[in-house]
């Protein structure tokens, strides 16, 4: 392999990881969010507290 | 923090990263050989290795904090900084094999700041394996902050490593004069500018991270 293709890999592995992490942050984010949002629309004053 | 504020702390990481990455491939000059053309990997190699640092000093005070005062949000700081620790440990690990190989003919040795970097890596994932087991929440944000603290006994030994020991790692004097690799005065000013990019990419990170932490205890109030 030569040089070029050495850095090519190391700054494409950085992006993919840097991507993934921020990918799963959002996925995880959203998630919590839409949680929220169901246990919220059960609650009749807008609080989920005490229904489960 | 509200999404309003981590905005523009977004838009200000991806414009440094986006310029930092123009400026080490159409500014920078190719190094001396045997470095040639990869010896660019030092600019994201190096500042990876300063937010790991960072990262874990940071899991350090959060965790003396949460130990102190049982305060929730330094129990959020640590663990969201302790997850992008990881990360950029991992980073700095994944960079510095693929610089090795060109270099030194393999991708991996045995030597102490590599093995050193390793075994920071395993504490800190044994960190994050541990907090994800669940359990009594207290008593695994106190027992999770005794490993981070313990754990960054390891940056010193890493960081002083390639004057106490011999190995294939190069030393410390980068950017001093007599070291085993020399940058230009331009190539360290570029590196300081990542490690600054770097900075801030951490810091929106962790922004992003420590939000997460406050919407899961949102759900967990909420239940």
């Amino acid at each position: 392999m030569t040089h070029v293709q050495y850095l090519g890999i190391a700054f494409g592995l950085v992006w993919i990881g840097l991507a993934l992490y921020l990918f799963s942050i959002a996925r995880r984010q959203a998630k919590l969010e839409a949680e929220i949002s169901k246990l919220s629309a059960r609650s009749p004053n807008g609080s989920a507290g005490g229904l489960d | 923090m509200k999404s309003a504020r981590l905005t523009p702390l977004a838009l200000l990481a991806s414009a440094a990263m986006l310029a930092g990455v123009f400026a080490i491939f159409f500014v920078m000059p190719d190094a001396e050989p045997p470095h040639g053309i990869v010896y660019r990997i030092i600019f994201i190699h190096v500042p990876s290795a300063w937010i790991a640092y960072l990262a874990f000093a940071v899991v350090l005070v959060g965790s003396i904090a949460h130990l102190r005062n049982g305060s929730k949000k330094m129990d959020w700081l640590a663990h969201a900084s302790a997850e992008v620790g990881v990360l950029f440990t991992a980073i700095c690990l994944v960079t510095g094999m693929v610089w090795a190989k060109p270099l030194w003919g393999a991708f991996w040795v045995w030597e102490p700041r590599l093995t050193l970097t390793f075994v920071l890596l395993l504490i800190y994932l044994g960190y994050l394996v541990f907090r994800a087991m669940g359990g009594d929440q207290e008593r695994t944000s106190r027992i999770a902050a005794v490993i981070g603290i313990t754990g960054f006994a390891t940056i010193p030994l890493i960081h002083f490593a390639v004057d106490w020991y011999r190995g294939h790692h190069p030393g410390r004097a980068v950017i001093r004069p007599g070291g085993d690799f020399q940058l230009e005065p331009e190539m360290v000013a570029t590196l300081f500018a990542m490690v600054a990019v770097f900075t801030v990419l951490y810091a929106t990170l962790l922004a992003l991270r420590i939000r997460l932490a406050g919407t899961a205890a949102q759900l967990e109030a909420l239940r």
